[in-house]
């Protein structure tokens, strides 16, 4: 009766840590995305990305990227190869278009496709919104290297995102995710994300590096290197399908 | 009778050259019509087999349910509804078969294949279970949770054997990223010949990754004793639905002439404008993916019977001339046979029994050379999936030639004849025996 009554008491002293730890856990969330959301300034940058798929080989292409986060807007640009020169992800009004310039022809596509066949997701070029999609179900301190993070358990609050469960290591000196794990509805390790370093452009960070691996096909990986970044403002126009088509032309 | 049809065959060989032209025409004519109605018999017959297989039955139940988010997805919630309205069709059905599908990415270590697995009660599909040809393993073990049949070209695409265990990537029906671990029980021989193929699991388990109740599903296809009855046992359904309170999907302006649109409404999602509650019902049948077919073929038909008409005319207007003339230079002749007793109406019995054989000969020539070309076609296989998969059978060009409608040829061969026939055979039988023998 003695151990009983002294595991309980520990349990409910040891109750509120483990609240606080879940609030925390919050807080943390939430400082992950003001990091990485351009609030009242445009971003523009380019990227390159190798896909490496052991039955297409490797592929690598640049794209341009812009975004406008406080009117949830971004343009993606196919540059390089050649032969998909001019494809273009607009996302506008809640809306994400695809435009194939062989076909002259804006199809409607969804957040949650790869992007061009890689392994980033079309998601992974938006602002960070985990904070309104995830609960945190666990959080503890924890090494990733010589970084010292939380490695936080978090659970989707609605059935609707691509992931329902996902595993962050977060800096604890600023708040930027260094690993995520996204893990399937059986509870299947889906894909690891690396994000090893980060850029600060005016008071937003940005990874310079993001390395997707496939944890269900054997061998399959993406790399983005994020370069040419700026935050200068960037006009209204470039967010148009108008502006996708001519940029064709 | 015995008599005149002898003078009459003897008369058909006198005129070698002649008979054998009228009776070549006469050959094609009915050829062509028999080949082309084989040929859209068996398209008809093929194209019904490859989607009945495809889609496990001939009268179907899906249904829809709007997610919060507007989100249309492929679902029957209200199963209720269903199990009320089908005792009332009962005696019509043979089999039930419940479905639902994913379509998502097939991963056995490095190797990657889109294909699409349907969930099935493997109790009910007595029809899907005789169907499948198996290649390799056995369908010993097919109702382990786990336990998959899939093609046999996604298995070497994949690189798997029998026994191995490999994933299924997919989102579940609110959109949610999954994966199932399925072990291959065996392989089967596409031969949908709809260049489609399609793997088949437990229902139970596709329905607890798709985040399915264990009752649902997505849709419940009917195989019916009589095909006849497809539509008005759809009409019996959709009535049913709405007297338990269902809601049915009003009639859109899609093409419901195509089947492939037919098709991904069967098991797709999308984003609709109107909300609704619960699940919207709607009820196909076999017919609706066979419109677009049954057009073609009724073209098909159209011109076969305009080449049929042609051909007859010809025939006619060959025959008229060509009794015509028999009776020119046969006038001493039918004289002789007036004079020695023959009667008026044995001279026009002669005379049609003469464009009888004439014209049989020919129908039949030609009923035996579309039997050749059949076997013939029948040699060749072209690769089901091909884009002329869905009227093969088995990679096959099948002309079915149907012993009725050889029969109606023969028929309106005979008819054609006679009509053409009894005007020089009425000439010939008036003629006076005296004046005949004076020309």
């Amino acid at each position: 009766m003695k151990k009983i009554m002294t595991v309980l008491a520990v349990s409910v002293l040891l109750l509120p840590l483990y609240s606080i730890s879940i609030e925390r856990g919050r807080e943390i969330i939430n400082e992950v995305d003001e990091n990485t959301t351009f609030s009242g300034i445009d971003l523009s940058a380019q990227l390159t990305i190798i896909s490496e798929d052991p039955s297409d080989g490797i592929d690598k292409s640049k794209v341009l990227q812009f975004r406008n986060d406080d009117d949830d807007k971004f343009l993606m640009l196919i540059v390089e190869p050649v032969a998909q020169k001019g494809q273009g992800y607009l996302m506008i009004d809640d809306n994400l278009w695809f435009y194939d310039p062989q076909s002259r022809k804006f199809s409607h596509t969804s957040m949650k496709e790869q992007f061009n066949d890689s392994d980033a997701n079309n998601s992974d070029f938006q602002e960070s919104s985990l904070i309104e999609d995830y609960d945190v179900i666990q959080v503890e301190e924890a090494k990733l290297g010589s970084f010292d993070v939380y490695k936080i358990v978090m659970e989707a609050n609605n059935n609707e995102v691509t992931y329902p469960k996902q595993i962050l290591w977060v800096t604890q000196k600023n708040s930027l995710v260094l690993k995520s794990e996204d893990y399937s509805a059986s509870d299947r390790l889906l894909r690891t994300s690396y994000y090893p370093s980060y850029t600060k452009a005016a008071d937003t960070f940005i990874p310079n590096k993001m390395i997707f691996i496939d944890n269900l096909v054997e061998n399959k990986k993406t790399t983005i290197t994020i370069s040419d970044i700026s935050v200068k403002d960037l006009p209204d126009s470039l967010f148009t399908k108008a502006y996708v088509e001519r940029v064709n032309n | 009778m015995n008599n005149i049809l002898k003078i009459a065959y003897r008369n058909v060989k006198r005129q070698k050259r002649r008979s054998n032209l009228l009776g070549l025409a006469i050959a094609f004519g009915v050829m062509m019509i028999v080949l082309v109605n084989g040929l859209t018999s068996g398209l008809i017959d093929n194209t019904m087999r490859n989607f009945e297989t495809l889609l496990g039955g001939h009268v179907y139940i899906s249904g829809d349910v709007m997610l919060s988010n507007k989100k249309v997805v492929n679902r029957i919630t209200q199963v209720e509804i269903v199990d009320a309205v089908l005792p009332s069709v009962d005696s019509y059905v043979k089999e039930y078969q419940k479905r639902s599908a994913i379509e998502g990415k097939f991963i056995f270590r490095s190797n990657v294949s889109q294909q699409v697995v349907y969930g099935i009660d493997w109790d009910e599909e007595q029809n899907l279970i005789e169907s499948l040809k198996i290649v390799q393993g056995s369908m010993d073990g097919i109702r382990d949770e786990h336990a998959i049949v899939i093609p046999e070209k996604a298995a070497e695409e994949l690189g798997i054997v029998i026994g191995e265990e490999f994933l299924i990537s997919f989102e579940n029906v609110t959109g949610q990223a999954n994966v199932g671990t399925f072990v291959l029980k065996a392989t089967y021989e596409d031969v949908s010949g709809l260049g489609f193929t399609a793997s088949y699991s437990d229902i139970g388990y596709i329905n607890s990754l798709l985040s399915l109740e264990e009752n649902e599903f997505q849709a419940l296809s009917l195989v019916l004793y009589d095909m006849n009855m497809m539509d008005p046992v759809a009409a019996m359904i959709e009535e049913g639905i709405a007297e338990q309170g269902g809601y049915l999907k009003p009639e859109s302006d899609e093409d419901e002439n195509d089947p492939q649109s037919q098709m991904q409404a069967m098991f797709s999602s999308g984003v609709d404008e109107e909300p609704w509650d619960d699940t919207r019902f709607e009820v196909g049948t076999l017919n609706d993916f066979m419109d677009a077919v049954t057009q073609i073929v009724a073209i098909l038909q159209g011109i076969a019977l305009g080449v049929f008409l042609v051909m007859l005319l010809i025939t006619m207007v060959g025959l008229i001339n060509t009794f015509h003339m028999i009776m020119i230079e046969r006038v001493k002749e039918i004289g002789t046979m007036r004079a020695v007793g023959m009667l008026r109406r044995d001279v026009s019995k002669q005379f049609i029994a003469e464009g009888m054989i004439l014209a049989l000969r020919g129908a039949f020539f030609g009923i035996a050379a579309a039997i050749v070309i059949t076997l013939i076609v029948s040699l060749f296989t072209i690769p089901p999936e091909s884009d002329f998969g869905f009227i093969l059978n088995n990679g096959k060009i099948s002309i079915i030639i149907e012993p009725l409608s050889v029969l109606m040829i023969l028929i309106i061969v005979s008819v054609v004849t006679l009509i053409a026939v009894w005007r020089p055979s009425r000439k010939a039988a008036k003629m006076s025996p005296a004046d005949a023998l004076r020309s």
